[in-house]
Order: C-alpha cells, then sequence, then structure tokens
C-alpha cells in the first residue's frame, strides 16, 4: 500500500522530469533533468528489489553519463541567457519519422511482452552474491565480450576526441 | 531490518537532507539584509567589470577523460559482484576477471601510447 | 534497538529520530572541524589560531556560523538562476546520504545496507554534477573553469578509490560496512593491505579537494573555484558539504582499514567504548589529513591528473589481481600483507622523494642567465 503510493511518486517524478528534458530551452537544464529522470528510474529497481542494479543506475547513468553529457555541452559554444536557437529546420520530418518509430515500437513492444503479473510474485530481494554467481558461471562469455566492447568504445573515443600533435 | 524498510531510511534521508538545505536557505532570507542595489550583482572577476561571454567554452580534454571514467566505472561495476564471490566461484570465473582486467589494462596502454593521459 | 512501532513494515519513528540525530551530531561536527582545522593548521604554521571567541576560542565556530546565517545573500545577475539555486542542494544531499550507512558503533547507525560499500560510491557519483551546476550556474569563468577541474579530477580519483577499496572488499567478502568491521577484531584490514590504505587516502584528499589536490577551488588561482559567486548561506552549503565529507569518509575510512567499532577490544564492550574508538580513530584520519594539508605543496592540474591515471590506477589495479591470486590460491596472507608493505612504502618513499626535488621552477631561476631572448 504505501510501496505502491511511492511507486506512483516515483513514477509521476520520472514521466515530470523527462517531460522536463523534451521542454526545456536550455540544453545545461535538460541535462540536470535527465540526471533526476534517471535517478527516479533507481529509484524504480529498487521496487523491484534489486537493489545492485539501482545503484548501478545512480553510479553510470547518474553520476558518470551525466557528468559525460553536461562535460560535452559546457565543450559547445552554449550561453545560458542568450536566445534559443532555432528549434526546427530542415531535420524536423526526420525527427519526427525516428520519433515516431521509437514510439510506435515500444508501445508495441510493451502491449506484445506477456508481462509477469505481479511484483509479489519475483523472489524477493536479488542480492549481489546471486548476480555474481550467474554473472561469472552462466554468462561468461558475453561477460568477456562486454569487455571487448568496453575496449572498441575506449580506444573509439580517443581516435574521436585526440588532439593532433602540434608541429 | 526488512528491505524496504532500509531503502526508505534512504529516502526519509533523501528528503531530510533538502529540508535541512532548504530550512537553511529560507532562515538566511529571512534573517539575512537585503538590499536593492544592482553593483553588486556584477559577477566577480577579481574586482574588474566582467569582459566577453559569461560562459566560456571549455576543453575537449575534459570529455575525453570523463569518457574514458566512464568505461573504467563500468569495468570496476563489474568487478563488485566478483569480488564478493570469487572465492566460492570456480577457477574460470577467476580467469575470466583476470582476463577482463588484462583487456581493459591494454585500453589504458593504448591510452598512454597516444599520450592522451597527459593534461595539455 | 529501535524506536517506536513499526507501520506498514517499516518502521518510520525510528528512521527519523535516527537521522535527526546524525543531523545534529553532523552540525556540532562541522562546526568544530571548522575550528579544530583553524587551531591545528595554525600550530603547524607556528601561529595561534582563533583564541578571542570563548575560552580558547572555542565558540569560533558558532560565531562564523551565525555570520554566515545573517550575511546577505546574493545571487549574480547572469546567473543561470535555476542551476545556481539548486547546486547546494545537490551537493549537499549525496554527502548527506553517506552519513546514513555508517555504522557508528555495533549496528548503530540510521541503516545498515547490504551494499554500503557501492551506495558510498553511488552517491558521490551524484555529487560531482552539484559541483557542476555550481560552477556552470555562477555565470562567471572562474566558477566554470573550477567547477570542470573539480569534476575532471574528482572523476578520475574515483577510480583508484573504488579500486583501493575493492581489494578489501575482497578480503572481506562482503560489502555490508557493519560486518566489514566485525571481521577486523583480531586485526585491522591495514596490516594487510596497507598499499590500499595508501591509494585509498591519497584519492579520498583528492575527493575532499583536500590539499595537495585543492587545485579546483585554489584561491590564488582561480580565487575559489566552482563557488566564487556563493555567499553568506549558500557558501556555507558547499563549506558544511565539505565538512560533512570529511567527518563521513573519515569514519568510512576508520570502519574499513582501521577496524571501526570492532578492532581492538571487540563486540562486547558496549556502545560508549565503541563509539569512544570510532570517534579516535576518525579524530586520527582527520589529524592525518590536515598534517598533509599543513605539509604539501598544491599540486598543478596536469600534475594531478597524470599522478592518478599513470600511477594511481595502474597500481591499483595491479594490487586488484595480486589480491586475488593470493586468496583464491590460498597463499599466505602473510605473504600478502609482506608485499604490500612493501609496496606502501615504495610509494611514499618515491612521494617524498618526487616533493623534496628542486623543482623546475627553481632551476629556472638559476638558470635565466642563459635563456636566449629569441623575438
Amino acid at each position: 500500500m504505501i510501496t505502491e503510493i511511492l511507486w506512483w511518486f516515483f513514477a509521476i517524478a520520472i514521466v515530470g522530469t523527462a517531460a522536463g528534458v523534451v521542454f526545456s530551452r536550455s540544453v545545461v537544464h535538460a541535462a540536470i533533468f535527465l540526471i533526476l529522470s534517471l535517478a527516479g528510474v533507481g529509484g524504480l529497481y529498487i521496487f523491484l528489489t534489486v537493489e545492485f542494479v539501482a545503484l548501478v543506475q545512480f553510479l553510470i547513468y547518474g553520476g558518470a553519463v551525466t557528468v559525460l553529457i553536461l562535460l560535452a555541452l559546457m565543450m559547445t559554444r552554449l550561453d545560458a541567457t542568450g536566445a534559443p536557437d532555432k528549434l526546427t529546420g530542415p531535420q524536423a520530418p526526420f525527427g519526427a519519422l525516428v520519433g515516431i518509430t521509437l514510439l510506435l515500437t515500444l508501445v508495441g513492444v510493451s502491449l506484445a511482452t506477456a508481462w509477469p503479473g505481479d511484483v509479489d510474485d519475483l523472489p524477493t530481494n536479488i542480492t549481489i552474491e546471486q548476480i555474481g554467481d550467474v554473472m561469472f558461471t552462466s554468462y561468461g562469455a558475453p561477460f568477456i565480450i562486454a569487455s571487448a566492447l568496453l575496449l572498441v568504445a575506449f580506444i573509439g573515443a580517443i581516435v574521436f576526441a585526440k588532439q593532433e600533435d602540434e608541429v | 531490518m526488512s528491505f524496504y524498510d532500509t531503502w526508505s531510511a534512504v529516502f526519509i534521508a533523501l528528503i531530510a537532507g533538502v529540508i535541512l538545505v532548504g530550512t537553511a536557505l529560507i532562515g538566511a532570507r529571512l534573517l539575512g539584509p537585503f538590499a536593492r542595489e544592482q553593483g553588486k550583482s556584477i559577477s566577480y572577476e577579481c574586482g574588474m567589470l566582467p569582459t566577453g561571454k559569461n560562459w566560456t567554452q571549455v576543453h575537449v580534454r575534459y570529455y575525453l577523460f570523463a569518457i574514458m571514467f566512464l568505461i573504467f566505472d563500468v569495468e570496476t561495476i563489474f568487478i563488485f559482484p566478483w569480488a564478493v564471490r570469487f572465492l566460492d566461484l570456480p577457477s574460470h570465473a577467476f580467469w575470466y576477471m583476470v582476463f577482463f582486467v588484462l583487456i581493459l589494462s591494454g585500453a589504458l596502454f593504448y591510452a598512454w601510447r597516444k599520450k592522451v593521459l597527459e593534461w595539455r | 534497538m529501535s524506536f517506536g512501532d513499526a507501520f506498514f513494515g517499516i518502521s518510520w519513528l525510528d528512521i527519523i529520530i535516527r537521522t535527526l540525530i546524525v543531523v545534529i551530531a553532523m552540525t556540532v561536527v562541522v562546526i568544530y572541524l571548522t575550528y579544530g582545522e583553524r587551531k591545528v593548521v595554525a600550530r603547524f604554521q607556528m601561529r595561534l589560531g582563533p583564541t578571542r571567541t570563548g575560552p580558547a576560542g572555542l565558540l569560533q565556530g558558532v560565531a562564523d556560523a551565525l555570520k554566515l546565517v545573517v550575511k546577505e545573500d546574493l545571487r549574480p545577475r547572469n546567473a543561470d538562476r535555476w542551476v545556481f539555486e539548486f547546486a547546494p542542494y545537490a551537493t549537499f544531499v549525496p554527502v548527506f546520504l553517506v552519513l546514513l550507512t555508517l555504522p557508528f558503533a555495533e549496528n548503530w547507525g540510521v541503516r545498515n545496507l547490504a551494499l554500503g560499500m557501492f551506495f558510498v560510491f553511488a552517491v558521490l557519483g551524484l555529487n560531482i554534477v552539484g559541483v557542476l551546476m555550481a560552477g556552470f550556474g555562477s555565470g562567471n569563468k572562474y566558477a566554470l573553469l573550477g567547477g570542470v577541474r573539480a569534476a575532471a579530477q574528482m572523476i578520475s580519483y574515483e577510480i583508484p578509490l573504488v579500486v583501493a577499496l575493492l581489494t578489501v572488499a575482497m578480503l572481506a567478502g562482503t560489502l555490508d560496512l557493519n560486518l566489514i568491521a566485525s571481521l577486523q577484531g583480531d586485526r585491522p584490514f591495514i596490516l594487510v593491505q596497507p598499499l590500499a590504505f595508501v591509494i585509498f587516502f591519497i584519492a579520498l584528499l583528492s575527493e575532499l579537494h583536500r590539499a595537495p589536490f585543492d587545485i579546483p577551488v585554489a584561491e590564488s588561482e582561480i580565487v575559489g573555484g566552482y563557488f566564487v559567486e556563493y555567499s553568506g548561506i549558500r557558501w556555507s552549503m558547499f563549506q558544511l558539504a565539505e565538512y560533512a565529507a570529511l567527518w563521513g569518509f573519515s569514519i568510512f575510512g576508520s570502519v574499513i582499514f582501521l577496524g571501526g567499532w570492532n578492532f581492538p577490544f571487540g563486540s562486547e564492550v558496549g556502545v560508549g567504548l565503541q563509539l569512544a574508538l570510532t570517534l579516535i580513530k576518525s579524530t586520527l584520519m582527520i589529524l592525518l589529513i590536515f598534517w598533509v594539508r599543513a605539509t604539501m605543496p598544491r599540486l598543478r592540474m596536469d600534475q594531478l591528473m597524470s599522478f592518478c591515471w599513470k600511477v594511481l590506477i595502474e597500481i591499483s589495479f595491479v594490487l586488484l589481481l595480486i589480491t586475488g591470486f593470493f586468496l583464491y590460491y590460498n597463499w599466505p596472507q602473510e605473504i600478502l600483507a609482506l608485499v604490500n608493505w612493501g609496496g606502501a612504502l615504495l610509494l611514499l618513499t618515491v612521494i617524498f622523494i618526487r616533493t623534496r626535488r628542486k623543482s623546475e621552477a627553481e632551476d629556472l631561476v638559476g638558470t635565466y642567465k642563459n635563456i636566449e631572448v629569441t623575438e
């Protein structure tokens, strides 16, 4: 009962801050709304009793990714007080196409999925030990592939952002 | 203590922290003086009048370090479940992590060779 | 022990009372930490420090707090208003959440999280966002520079910090802070993992922006860093967050490395003595931090970043693998401790020699005659 009230609180907060991301004029404001929204999603993981995943959400999306986004935004020529850039341009129809496709896909997937029903059916409190056991015994190969993915992402980022040596 | 009990403590502490800062700010607004004077709201640049734009662009190296941090942060997250369980897992699980750390060390080595670890 | 009854399975009253106790303790500790820092650093510099306000200056912190409350609260005209207003919240609240999971004595905290150590890092990451918000929101070039520098420094040093603590988590086999303390009844983990403690301590100085890693908040370079535009109570919120983090992390470090409430008296001695132990150990940590602050010169930004990425991260990952091999193949822990002590002494010696070395600037002073003027 109390968890349901809190769940609704979190759900509304996530949707509200997500709307803030879309409607705020300043990109930095949008990034800060994004932090709140992602942290709220971390809260939802707690309702699913996977506290490790919730904390990963806080750490990676709340901390690391948004710091990355903020630093990337500050790299651009932004000005919080200046007039906002023009929001529409020749890209508008393509943007609309991508947005509508994504919306239809998400709605379709969420309608087609057979949801497990009540949250109470889930096993209670999935611990980090259980996650570790499964990850390193059954999913060892995907884990190693993930490391290769991280390596590729790392090298790619360096290749893109590396400064050329001054001559 | 149950699971929800612990995490509602986190939620309550979150609210308590916000209330703490909020009361301090409101208290200062009530107690502190306030004078309508425009000169003091000019941003501080060592006593000179501010020049140029208020926001400058930051250098690309901050982005580079942020993305390297992101990769290593993800790596440490994979180590967390391993660190608490590796003594009870079969030996291939132990060697998976050794391999994983070595691959990421290769990434760090690459960054070192490409001189991106230097701050310039 | 629990205050009040449970309501929907959650003992609200108990949580609220414990949180209030932590709030009050934090306020008192922060007020006296500011006084203590001034006093200790003054003695290091052969001064007296505050002496006028109350006996031996004991009321100086209270007087400062009162002064800050009744100061005018300014907001620069070209600040980004909402980012500026919310930055103190985003900086302070994560630090406050860290205090939530610390075991001050056996099972004496607000709540003991099963993932306590991980929780501390997760919320610390959110703190960086507050620093960036303060830097951006001020609409000031120095503040922006201080904010992004602080963010770059904090994210970099978070990696060796986490990895050094992971080696302890491997030793303990848990992330629960209370359990980690209870495992250290006969030997604190600093005896087995001193190198991890050294890495943790250096990274901690950097996360807290203490000297010698205080370039983001350097007065002489960027006039105070990301909170240059904050005044009065808003500025004191950053100060509160900084000192609360100092207190919280010294308790965190003493729980993880120095045995917390457990070593050397064990869990039977009662809460009073355990609280005293926590107090003594965290005071030792804080005094060590003040000592380093009074001794070491400030590092340049490039030195600071290359020290993290080229020294600390490598050492911490090597230590992680070594610890893994020793524990997994059941090699004797005495040898692990020996290797660790060797590494720790080597690292400290290298740091000592490097800081004693004549700086490049001094070399330039000696050789300025030889510099050819080309243009």
